[in-house]
């Protein structure tokens, strides 16, 4: 269960951070576009964070306390996921 | 009295505010004291104004003792004439007007333009596209203080700033 929520986490925040790159092409300023910096800036850093617990913690026995890391690795992934699409719908709607 | 018009030449320097709209009321022969009146500015400033684009080449000064005399003299010998005379002014009148609004308005888009050019170069020129399908200082105005939210979220909130302080210009001129 561990490696799933792990697996899922990583692919969702890289996912994260394809779509935020392509969000600050339609925002290059202002402040949506600063702030994005911002948030693709920190989400690549979780991006290596996450690779990096879930290669320390793949081989680790099955233990509760990784798979309550891992599963709150997946939630803070699919935060970074709403935030996204939440900038993504604010964009559309003015333009 | 001196009467101005414009000379054949096109502007290829660019013109201040009032230089555009004193240079777009001459589109017709036109009096100093009626060029004052229209413009709304002083007659020191509309001196000013007149001798810069008298050096430009851009207007021209006609003494017609003759028209003034025949325009301010109609010789009414009848009530038919008189009507004609009337209804022949009203006409200019309101051709007046709308080019008086015409000169407005190019004046605004050029503005708007400028700015936007100034602050966001060649990004601009999708936004300049849309600004030339305007056709009303309203229709400007609402779609300028939208594009103010646009560019103060999204792409530069220094050419947004400078926008809505054009707009604000605008609608204090208008209201």
């Amino acid at each position: 269960m561990t490696q799933i929520f792990s697996i899922l986490g990583t692919l969702l925040i890289l996912y994260d951070l394809y779509l935020g790159f392509t969000i600050k092409q339609k925002a290059p300023g202002g402040l949506i576009g600063k702030q994005l910096s911002q948030l693709n800036l920190l989400t690549v850093l979780f991006a290596v964070g996450y690779l990096v617990i879930t290669f320390l913690i793949w081989n680790y026995p099955a233990d509760t306390l990784y798979t309550i890391i891992s599963l709150l690795l997946l939630l803070g992934a699919a935060f970074i996921f709403l935030v996204i699409r939440l900038i993504q719908a604010i964009l559309t709607a003015i333009g | 009295m001196i009467h101005y018009q414009r000379t054949s030449k096109k502007p290829d320097v660019l013109l201040s505010r009032n230089e555009l709209l004193v240079y777009m009321l001459c589109r017709e022969k036109i009096s100093e004291a009626e060029l004052v009146e229209r413009a709304h500015l002083t007659l020191d400033e509309m001196r000013e104004v007149l001798s810069e684009l008298q050096k430009k080449g851009l207007v021209e000064a006609e003494n017609s003792l003759q028209v003034n005399s025949s325009q301010s003299k109609p010789k009414a010998n009848s009530l038919q004439e008189v009507k004609q005379s009337f209804s022949s002014q009203q006409v200019m009148s309101k051709e007046s007007d709308v080019s008086q609004k015409v000169a407005q308005l190019q004046f605004v888009k050029a503005r708007v333009a400028s700015v936007l050019e100034s602050y966001l170069g060649k990004q601009a020129a999708s936004y300049q596209q849309e600004l030339e399908s305007k056709r009303s200082l309203a229709e400007i105005e609402e779609w300028g203080y939208k594009l103010v939210i646009k560019l103060r979220l999204a792409v530069s909130q220094e050419a947004a700033v400078a926008l809505e302080t054009v707009l604000k210009f605008l609608s204090e001129g208008t209201h």
